[in-house]
Order: structure tokens, then C-alpha cells, then sequence
């Protein structure tokens, strides 16, 4: 499903070489490693936000290396959140099914349903900046999975919220994955909230090391 | 963006509307030459815009006559780049020389004359000798610069370069066109300035005082085709018109000197 | 707030008052002149080649913002998104109207469209001496302003909520369109009203390109030139307080546009 071969990245000063993954199977998969390490970069190079500099990624088994973010559809949750303050908690949560030209219909049954699911049905008509950092967290996850993409990158999803919220919504999301036969790359650096459920964890060293194993 | 993209384009009929409602059509169409009503623009000293738009409102033909203003040095520099219009109407014939020479203009046809003159603030009462006026530093004075102002070059020839250059060091302002000259006296700006005689009855607050030295000396007002013209029936037209009796009595109004022969045949 | 803090706010203060006093002092002195000639003045403002010209003027300086803000927007977008050779050429070049004096851009149009091959497209369309002079030479100071203001607003959008859009399926097109734009509408705004004001304003490059022809290329700073130039003095002051007026009310309401956009979180 997910796929980087020989893939070289740069970014300021920072440099990660030869890295090479590959994530196969449906379900949650696990990127782990210290501050600094490079995980953010990684699921950019993914989602095609940053470019690589050399090496090929591969989504679907397609070489998507060159292709724009948008042809990679991939629900993409970065690490800050990154809500268009602009536009309502409604038009956040519709943004991608109205840029995939989702009928009206259909596009309103999604956003009320991942509302419900996610605790925002109260607050549609907000604006980001009038919400709490988890309320945040919750509305960026919703606008990442609104569109039914089959593959998620997900960076740090749940570290803004409160335990008991972390808990409900780590519980909704198992089922929603495995309901839905997503494949989901999600960066953590606390994964025991996590492990339990992932088929696999890929670490990453302070050396730009990438290999599967266990959390550090 | 559609929001965008729709109010740009009521923005831009509301300016359409607007510049319709300026003149319309008449504003942005080129006209045909050849065609009724001909249009046929008009190069003009702006010092002349008084009389010249008296002048045009009593042409009373089917040839429309756009004016435009500017100094003369302005109006000729310009035409040797732009070489388009009609007729040319300097302060003095020594402005159209220089398109003559070049072939982008008819040799000048004079239509009027103005002299030189002291242009005074009423207050002031008499000026003994205009000459010591102008340098005993005992008034203020606004001087037309003689490169740039047909009547600074005017004068300099009579009263020599040097002399004209120890008036312009003493000024306290010098001036590209002889209107600035006037509007500095009438606004009480300066005390005396170097004018025309027709100069000064633009304006409310400022007369003219005549030099003896300076009154054989005339500036002769010309007209010239300009062989940009694609129009020169409705030019020479307008030229006539200039030099007939109806436009002779309007010059005159304004304190231009005509010819005898013009003069002659407003008499009755 | 110590006693130092005090004296440097009461320099400051000292400053903007002497300034805004001399700007208030001036218009003051302009109300001064026409109240003791009110009949010419009128008399000026009622003639039909003043009337076209107030017209002509906001017609036109309307269609050069509209102008002005597209083509200052497209290029300061690609400026701030974009790397590519000769950038900061291009961010160099985009100043010269700025920099350059009036006259010259004046003088450099009637050449190009005189002078060189241009002439035929002048020669077929009419744009020397006409209308068209007008706009152009308003929008091509125009842009630049835009261009600026433009610049300095999408710089300070991240270009990371663009990518987002994208990865949730916008072309590079959407995520400007609906990303990027409305988060600059503040800083279109002031660019459309900045280009406005310049091209309302704008004497020196009309005066040479568009020719100063009564009633036909005629706008308000010509006419003010044209009044002076015929000893019109009240006459001239009352069309520049007019200009005063007319600009005061269009800057305030895009002010008050602009800062609706800012409090409304929209």
C-alpha cells in the first residue's frame, strides 16, 4: 500500500538518506522515534507535501514520486493541525469532499455523521480559533477522513486531546479503520496508545535509521 | 474567486458606465478619417487656452476640434515622438522651426501677436525703470526661464543674455511658462514678473505694464499643419477660420494684436 | 511608564501632530481660497468639460484598480510561491514603476506606442491620446502598488495550508482560490483601494500619454493643470478639494470593507 525505496530527503540542514519502507497490509501501522528524528518528513514525502530528492515512493503500487498531493489521495492530518481559519468547522470537515466533487447530498450525510462520531455536532458553525486544542485535533482528523480516502498519514492524531476523550476517540478509530479496510501510517511518539492494535511499528533513529521493530 | 471574478466584472461595467456617461462613444473611437464630423486635434500652448477655447466654441463648422494643452517646448518635443494630431499653435513661431526643419509641419502661418511686458500686482503703483526693477532686489520677482518660455527667450534676445540671466539670479522664483509667472503675481506670491501683455488679464489680481524697450518687439502666434494630419481639409478650415474676422474680434478681446488686413475688415 | 517612556511618546505625538496639522492646515487653506471666490469656483465645477472629467476620472480609475488588482495579484502570487530564475529580477522590475518619475513612464509609453512597431496596433485602435492612454498609464503604476501590497500578504500566508488543501484534493488552482485568497481578502482590499488612489491621482504619465485634451482625455489632475494654466486658481482648488472628497469617501469605505474582514474571522 505504502511504499518508499532508495527514497533520499532534505530539508534546511537536515538530511535523511536511503530510506526504505514498506506497509502492506490493511490496518493501523506505527512510525515511532525521538523529536527531531524526521517522522514529520517522512509522512510529507508521502502525502506529497515535500519533494524528494531522489528514490521512489509508491502508493497503491503506483510510482507516485512526481504526482501532485492531491492525485496521491491520501487523508493527510498534520502534526499542527493546520485548520483554514477562514472557513467553519462545517466547510473544514466538507473541504476535500467538495474538492472531489461529492454531491451536496452526499457530502452533508458525511460531514453529520463524522461529527456525531467525533464530538463536533455542537460546533459546526464555529470558527477554529474559537475552539480548544483537542476540539482542533478532533475537527483535523474528521477533515482528513471526510473524503473516504483508503489510505491515512496521520501525524501525532491524538496527543492534544484529554485521556478520556484519547480513549473514546482511539476506540472509535480502530473500528472506523477496520470497518473501513483502511491502511493508516500514524506518527506517534507515545505508542503504547497505539501498539495494541498496530500490525506493525517502524522506528527511527537519531541516525536516519529506518527499520521495522520495537517502540525505543 | 467567483466572488471575486463577479465583482470585478460590475466594477468594470460600473466604470464603462462612467466613462460613457463622459462623452461616450466619441471619447474612445478613432475617427474615420474622411468621414462627418470630422475630429481633428489641436496642439496648443496652454497659455493660450483662455482665447483658444473661445476660438473653438465659435467655429461653427462639422469639424470637432480637440485641444491640448501643454508648454510649447512640451507640445514640440512630444510631437517629434508621438507625430500625431493635426495643427500646431505655439506661443511663437520660433517653436515650429524645429518640426519645419524636421518636414512634420507646414511653415507657420501667423495669427496673432502679443508683446512682452511687466506683469504687476495691483498694489503695485508705478514702475520708474523696469530694468532696475527687476535687479535692485527691491521686489520680489518671478521670471520665466528663457530655455523653457517663449517670452524668457524673447526677452533675453533684447535685453542681451547676460543681463536676462542677472534678472533670473535675483528672482525669487524662476518659471517654465509665463501662466505660472502671472498666477505667482496674482496670488501675491511675487511682485513683478516678465509676462504678455495678453498675460495679465487672465488674472484678477495682476496688470500689465508696458516696457518701451520691449513694444517693437512682438511674439508672433502661428498656426502650422501638421503632416501627421489625416484630416487636412477640416485643418485648413480651422486655419481660415483663425485668421477671418469673427476670430480677429475674439484675439482682440483677449489683448492680441491682428494684422491690418484682419483688423480692416472688422471695421466697419 | 517612566519618565523617559513619557518624553518618547510625546516626541511621537509631537511629530503627528505637526504633520496631520500641516495636511488638515492645507486643505483648510484650499477652503479658505475658494470661500472667498464661491461664484467662480461653482461657476468652474458646473462647466460640462469639468463634469466629464469627474466622471471620466472615476470611470477610469475604477477600471485601472480592477485591472491593476488582477495582474498585481497574479504576479506577486507567483513571486512569493514560486522559485524560479530571475525572481528577484522580476521583484526588482516590479518597483521601477514606483521609483521611476511620472514624466518618464509618461514619455517611455507615447514612445513605445509612437515609435516602434506598437504604432500600427495605436495607428488601428486609437490608444495614444485616447482613453485607453488614460488606463494604461494609471494601471501600470497601479500594479506595481498592488503588486507590492500583494507580495507582502501572501508571504505571510503559509504555503503549508496550500499543500494541505491539496493533499485534500485541490488542484494548486482551488487551494489558491479557496485557501490563499480568502485568507488575503484584508490585503486585496487595501491593494484595490491603494490602486484606486494612485490612479485617481495620476497626472504625469496621463498628461504625456493621454495628451491633456479638453473634454476628451481630460481627467481631474489635468483639469486642475488646465485651470492653473488659465489662471483658474479657485477654479483649480475647488476640483483637487472635490478630488479630496470623492477619495476620502472611497478610502473610508474600503477601511471600513477591509476591517470587517479582519473582525468577522470569515
Amino acid at each position: 500500500m505504502i511504499e518508499l525505496s532508495q527514497v533520499n530527503l532534505r530539508r534546511g540542514g537536515f538530511h535523511l538518506k536511503n530510506l526504505s519502507m514498506k506497509v502492506d497490509q490493511v490496518g493501523l501501522h506505527l512510525l515511532t522515534g525521538q523529536t527531531g528524528a524526521g517522522k514529520t518528513s517522512i509522512v510529507e514525502a508521502i502525502g506529497g507535501l515535500h519533494p524528494v530528492e531522489s528514490g521512489t515512493v509508491r502508493l497503491r503500487g503506483l510510482d507516485v514520486t512526481n504526482a501532485s498531493p492531491e492525485r496521491r489521495c491520501i487523508g493527510y492530518l498534520p502534526q499542527d493541525v493546520a485548520l483554514f481559519g477562514h472557513l467553519s468547522v462545517r466547510e473544514n470537515l466538507r473541504f476535500s469532499c467538495r474538492a472531489r466533487r461529492w454531491t451536496p447530498k452526499r457530502t452533508k450525510e458525511r460531514v453529520e455523521s463524522l461529527s456525531e462520531a467525533l464530538g463536533l455536532a455542537g460546533l459546526l458553525d464555529r470558527y477554529p480559533m474559537n475552539l480548544s486544542g483537542g476540539q482542533q485535533q478532533c475537527v483535523a482528523l474528521g477533515r482528513a477522513l471526510a473524503s473516504e480516502p483508503d489510505i491515512l498519514c496521520l501525524d501525532e492524531p491524538f496527543a492534544a486531546l484529554d485521556a478520556q476523550t484519547r480513549e473514546k476517540l482511539i476506540q472509535w478509530f480502530q473500528g472506523y479503520v477496520q470497518e473501513n479496510e483502511v491502511t493508516v501510517l500514524a506518527v506517534t511518539h507515545q505508542p503504547q496508545w497505539l501498539q495494541a492494535e498496530a500490525r506493525s511499528i517502524w522506528n527511527i533513529d537519531r541516525q536516519g535509521n529506518l527499520g521495522v521493530g520495537p517502540s525505543s | 474567486m467567483i466572488r471575486w471574478v463577479v465583482t470585478s466584472l460590475i466594477l468594470v461595467a460600473v466604470a464603462g458606465a462612467l466613462i460613457y456617461r463622459a462623452g461616450g462613444a466619441s471619447l474612445t473611437a478613432k475617427p474615420v478619417p474622411g468621414l462627418p464630423p470630422a475630429r481633428i486635434r489641436l496642439l496648443c500652448a496652454a497659455g493660450l487656452a483662455p482665447v483658444m477655447a473661445e476660438l473653438v466654441g465659435a467655429f461653427e463648422s462639422n469639424v470637432k476640434v480637440d485641444v491640448s494643452y501643454k508648454g510649447s517646448a512640451q507640445l514640440v518635443a512630444e510631437h517629434r515622438i508621438a507625430q500625431s494630431g493635426d495643427i500646431l499653435i505655439a506661443a511663437d513661431t520660433f517653436y515650429h522651426q524645429s518640426l519645419i526643419d524636421r518636414g512634420l509641419c507646414s511653415p507657420a502661418v501667423t495669427v496673432a501677436y502679443q508683446t512682452p511686458c511687466l506683469i504687476i500686482a495691483d498694489r503695485i503703483a508705478k514702475i520708474e525703470s523696469p530694468q532696475k526693477a527687476l535687479t535692485s532686489g527691491k521686489f520680489r520677482t518671478s521670471i520665466p526661464k528663457r530655455d523653457h518660455a517663449a517670452i524668457g527667450r524673447l526677452v533675453a534676445s533684447i535685453e542681451g543674455a547676460e543681463r536676462y540671466d542677472a534678472f533670473a539670479r535675483q528672482a525669487t522664483v524662476t518659471r517654465e511658462t509665463v501662466s505660472q509667472v502671472a498666477g505667482d503675481v496674482d496670488q501675491g506670491i511675487v511682485d513683478i514678473g516678465i509676462g504678455w501683455n495678453t498675460t495679465a488679464l487672465q488674472f484678477e489680481n495682476a496688470q500689465s505694464s508696458e516696457v518701451q524697450s520691449w513694444q517693437q518687439h512682438r511674439s508672433s502666434i502661428g498656426i502650422s499643419i501638421l503632416s501627421s494630419t489625416e484630416n487636412e481639409d477640416a485643418a485648413r478650415k480651422f486655419e481660415q477660420f483663425l485668421v477671418g474676422k469673427v476670430a480677429s474680434s475674439i484675439w482682440r478681446q483677449h489683448g492680441y494684436a491682428v494684422d491690418d488686413e484682419a483688423s480692416a475688415e472688422v471695421q466697419p | 511608564m517612566t519618565r523617559g517612556d513619557r518624553n518618547f511618546i510625546k516626541v511621537l505625538g509631537a511629530v503627528a501632530v505637526v504633520y496631520i496639522g500641516l495636511l488638515l492646515a492645507m486643505v483648510l487653506a484650499n477652503l479658505i481660497l475658494v470661500a472667498n471666490d464661491s461664484a467662480s469656483a461653482w461657476a468652474t465645477l458646473t462647466r460640462a468639460e469639468i463634469q466629464q472629467a469627474i466622471f471620466l476620472s472615476l470611470g477610469t480609475s475604477l477600471l485601472s484598480a480592477v485591472l491593476s488588482v488582477w495582474i498585481g495579484t497574479g504576479i506577486a502570487y507567483l513571486v512569493s510561491r514560486q522559485q524560479f530564475p530571475g525572481r528577484r529580477l522580476v521583484d526588482f522590475l516590479m518597483d521601477m514603476p514606483i521609483f521611476l518619475p511620472p514624466l518618464v513612464i509618461g514619455i517611455s509609453l507615447l514612445i513605445l506606442f509612437r515609435r516602434t512597431p506598437l504604432s500600427m496596433l495605436d495607428s488601428a485602435v486609437g490608444i495614444a491620446f485616447y482613453v485607453p492612454a488614460i488606463v494604461l498609464a494609471q494601471s501600470i503604476v497601479g500594479v506595481a502598488f498592488v503588486y507590492r501590497t500583494m507580495k507582502a500578504t501572501f508571504d505571510t500566508i503559509s504555503v503549508r495550508q496550500e499543500r494541505i488543501a491539496q493533499s485534500l484534493g485541490c488542484s494548486r488552482f482551488g487551494a489558491f482560490c479557496k485557501v490563499t485568497l480568502p485568507q488575503s481578502q484584508q490585503g486585496l482590499i487595501t491593494a484595490a483601494a491603494i490602486a484606486w488612489a494612485r490612479s485617481f491621482g495620476e497626472f504625469g504619465p496621463v498628461l504625456v500619454f493621454a495628451g491633456s485634451i479638453r473634454g476628451r482625455t481630460e481627467v481631474m489632475p489635468v483639469s486642475i493643470y488646465l485651470e492653473l494654466n488659465s489662471g483658474n486658481l479657485s477654479g483649480a482648488v475647488i476640483i483637487a478639494l472635490m478630488m479630496i472628497v470623492i477619495a476620502a469617501a472611497v478610502l473610508l469605505v474600503a477601511r471600513v470593507a477591509a476591517d470587517d474582514r479582519r473582525g468577522g474571522g470569515r
